[in-house]
């Protein structure tokens, strides 16, 4: 009934513990990139953020739509078999372009700029703009052809052509219908209109308009360059989608969590929570198109194929890819943390807000960013772990989410390098106790089944995690915080 | 004749501030909703929603113990539920046992499991508490996913509506009354947990624990006291769920339930047993009852979660209280309106006056 026991079945091999070696490695980064977005926002705006895991999901749905080609907006392309439109869509698209305008302008109004910002922060517009001008805006004109097409459709050209003439007509049919390039004409001379307009008010502000304008116009530029040289392909998915995160790291610390400081502290989680939901609602409504199409959502690997070989283990260059850039951006969030002086600026408002801002420190805008960034690290590991899943739905994140918390409990709250930690270490782990369950409760004359680590090896690691918590309720690496009465 | 009816008009205003005689007025309403039903004023599909309002707010009782009353965040409140509603549908389903035998049971081995949590609670507090529930919710979580033999994995476990020793086999606007009835008991216990020592003690280990410390309660007895009571309310919402409900599937207890009985007691008002019954209203009534049947906006997918979402942010950011506190709020308007009305009035004629 028990049949072979990997232990006596050579389940030591030095080959197989490498291979499960690499793949936790591989989770771990994965784990790693999300939990460290979870530490920055609770020791900067000091709210536990449920919200990680979701707004890393969002930004793995914007990737695959745009990777299944469900939203094709800088070549916009009118199917023929035009059906009515599901829902208003353009209407949420527009409120939100409004809004991103709104916000620039109350960012150049409220903020007093030092040397640094007066160069970044119009290139941070400039990329809000631009991102609005070349994806959203052809979205509208997108769903304007359709109604018009619809319109013609239902017999109503009779009557628009008694009023202007079928000449016009024709022109304005063909304009919103005809195939992608004189459209991109038309949507580049809008665009270009916009921008200009918007360079005039910047620089009623005493701005350098010209750097907004330019730098704006040459990132969409380069965002059409890249869809039209090398199409809807992962990496140039995964830059909208980081540029999309940023976006909505912004959004949400500048209207809700900003506004959200005399909260008492639990309700303050509470309201992430409340964020969660809204995404969730937000989700299918955005991406109905690819929910209700008949391929399945994914997100292809970086590198579809291709192994190195190690010992006798193989490693996917994908993996290996994975391992390496969740290295290299720990790397660099740690370097930035420790030496300059905005990883200075962080830690100060980590360790106390209230005085930071005595000091000077912009606490408001190091927040900002930390959210921000917060945001690119969730998406960034969504679109990591997505191959992993196979069919994503809007939930595909959540035991992210959970396990990330786990890592940051098991490594304690107080340090940034605690958690990262442990989620290695989780990561390593659970894939042993799930190969080896078995085997070790067999080493200790427990008989049980060979599957008993696959089906029991990660609760067990919970259970594990829930008693040290109760030995060691400040994490491995934490200190106790002393409560004053 | 004038005073008697003062009096008697006196009594019957005492008799409706007493909470038994609203909770019993309550219950009454609740079950003429089914004979609506039957006349054909309300659908099917809406007793069905109104039922799992009242589902859902029997968990959040139990959560607003915890969250409202003893300030101690949970997450874990749909694995218990989860718990208790494999564990009915096992004992009445695969074993034949009767359903009270059953629903005793299915409250008792999740208690066993809350008090575990209780334990827990005394070395973590405030967030930390909340994922620590968070993480046996997602151990039980994985557990249904893995028994399918017992919880019918994705294909789902059904029971059917109870069929009770004595009443017999239950129909569906029976089953509804029932829930009702189970709903208004669990309202007085909360009511009387509350008014008690028990509520007290809680409301001074909210303040300061180690105030509360020093006046002589003992925490580890009332952390678990409190813990016990939420997985018994818990489990009993996960009992009503499998009577009324035709089918449950293991990812029905997921992170997305949990947040929603969160939302529930947010919305509504903390400490507030009326306010949590509003909450539950707003949060899976309105969007199910009301919102899906406006013309435009009612066909856009997830528009529910929006709206739940928005509300939950907004009533922290803006009404921390709760709803349930609006009529208070509206009333203290009302008399200041009047006051500043009659301020102006009494101005008026006093210049009046002055001018004769």
């Amino acid at each position: 009934m028990y049949g072979h026991l990997p232990l006596f079945d050579g389940g030591y091999k030095m080959s197989t513990l490498l291979q499960l070696l690499f793949s936790g490695l591989e989770i771990g980064s994965i784990y790693a990139l999300a939990t460290l977005g979870i530490m920055l926002i609770f020791r900067t705006s000091s709210v536990t953020n449920f919200a990680q895991g979701i707004i890393g999901m969002f930004g793995g749905f914007v990737a695959a739509a745009f990777i299944m080609g469900a939203y094709n907006l800088t070549i916009i392309m009118v199917d023929n078999n035009i059906t009515l439109p599901q829902n208003e869509r353009w209407i949420v698209v527009f409120v939100l372009a409004f809004l991103l305008w709104y916000i620039s302008n109350l960012v150049i109004k409220h903020t007093t700029l030092n040397k640094w910002w007066k160069l970044f922060l119009p290139i941070g517009i400039g990329v809000v703009i631009s991102m609005v001008i070349y994806f959203i805006l052809p979205a509208i004109w997108d769903t304007v052809a359709r109604q018009l097409i619809i319109a013609n459709s239902l017999a109503d050209t009779a009557f628009i052509s008694i009023v202007i003439g079928s000449d016009l007509t024709e022109t304005v049919i063909k304009v919103f219908t005809v195939p992608d390039s004189s459209r991109m004409i038309f949507t580049y001379v809008i665009a270009t209109l916009v921008l200009l307009m918007l360079g005039q008010t910047l620089h009623k502000k005493k701005f350098e308009a010209w750097k907004a304008y330019g730098i704006s116009g040459g990132i969409g530029f380069v965002y059409i360059l890249i869809q039209v040289i090398i199409g809807n392909n992962i990496w140039s998915v995964t830059l909208l989608a980081l540029t999309t995160a940023i976006i909505v790291g912004l959004l949400i610390d500048y209207f809700v969590i900003r506004r959200a400081q005399k909260v008492n502290p639990l309700a303050k989680q509470i309201i992430t929570m409340g964020i969660v939901i809204v995404f969730l609602g937000i989700t299918p409504m955005l991406f109905e198109k690819v929910l209700v199409g008949a391929d399945p959502i994914s997100i292809p690997k970086f590198f579809p194929s291709g192994a190195i070989n190690i010992a006798g283990a193989s490693l996917s260059i994908n993996s290996l890819f994975n391992i390496i850039v969740g290295l290299i951006i720990l790397a660099f969030l740690f370097w930035f943390l420790q030496k300059t002086k905005w990883g200075l600026a962080v830690r100060v408002t980590a360790s106390n807000p209230q005085t930071a801002r005595m000091m000077g420190v912009p606490v408001k805008l190091v927040t900002l960013g930390s959210w921000a960034i917060a945001a690119m690290l969730a998406t960034l590991a969504a679109i990591m772990y997505a191959p992993n899943v196979g069919i994503l739905t809007p939930g595909y994140m959540t035991s992210i989410q959970v396990i990330a918390f786990v890592a940051c409990i098991f490594g304690g709250f107080q340090t940034f390098h605690g958690p990262v930690l442990a989620s290695y270490i989780l990561a390593v782990v659970r894939n042993l106790l799930i190969f080896y369950g078995a085997t070790i409760l067999n080493f200790f004359l427990i008989r049980v089944q060979p599957d008993f680590g696959s089906i029991w090896g990660e609760q067990i690691l919970y259970i594990l995690i829930l008693v040290l918590v109760i030995f060691r309720p400040y994490g491995l690496i934490g200190k106790k915080i002393v409560k004053k009465v | 004749m004038e005073q008697s009816k003062l009096v008697l008009k006196t009594k019957v205003t005492t008799l409706l501030k007493s909470p038994y005689i609203q909770y019993g007025l309550f219950a009454v309403l609740l079950s003429i909703l089914p004979m609506l039903q039957e006349i054909g004023i309300l659908k099917s599909s809406e007793i069905t929603i109104l039922g799992s309002v009242m589902v859902y707010s029997i968990a959040a009782l139990g959560l607003n113990l915890l969250l409202g009353y003893s300030g101690l965040a949970s997450l874990g409140t749909a694995g218990f539920m989860g718990l208790a509603a494999y564990t009915t549908a096992y004992f009445v389903q695969d074993l034949g046992l009767p359903y009270i035998v059953a629903f005793i049971v299915s409250i008792i081995i999740p208690l066993a499991i809350g008090i575990i949590v209780g334990f827990i609670s005394l070395r973590i507090e405030g967030m930390y508490l909340a994922i620590g529930t968070l993480i046996v919710a997602e151990i039980l979580l994985k557990s249904f996913t893995q028994f399918s033999d017992i919880t019918g994995g994705g294909i789902g476990k059904p029971m059917g509506y109870p069929n009770i020793a004595i009443l017999g086999q239950l129909t569906k606007n029976q089953t509804f009354t029932l829930v009702a009835i189970v709903l208004v008991i669990f309202m007085i216990l909360t009511y009387n947990i509350v008014r008690g020592r028990t509520g007290r003690a809680l409301m001074a280990m909210r303040g300061s624990e180690s105030a509360a410390q020093a006046m002589g309660i003992n925490i580890l007895k009332y952390r678990l006291i409190t813990f016990g009571f939420a997985t018994i309310f818990a489990a009993a919402a996960g009992v009503m769920w499998i009577s009324f409900l035709p089918r449950i599937y293991p990812n029905d207890w997921g992170l997305t339930v949990s947040l929603n009985i969160l939302a529930i007691i947010v919305i509504g008002g903390l400490k507030s047993i009326w306010g949590t019954l509003l909450g539950s209203f707003i949060v899976i009534g309105v969007p199910n009852l009301i919102l899906k049947n406006i013309p435009i906006i009612g066909n856009i997918p997830g528009i529910p979660n929006i709206f739940t979402g928005l509300m939950i942010v907004l009533v922290i950011m803006y009404y921390p209280y709760g709803l349930i506190y609006i009529g208070h709020d509206v009333k203290k308007w009302y008399r200041y309106i009047k006051n500043y009305i009659q301020k102006l009035t009494n101005k008026k004629n006093n210049i009046d006056e002055v001018g004769k």
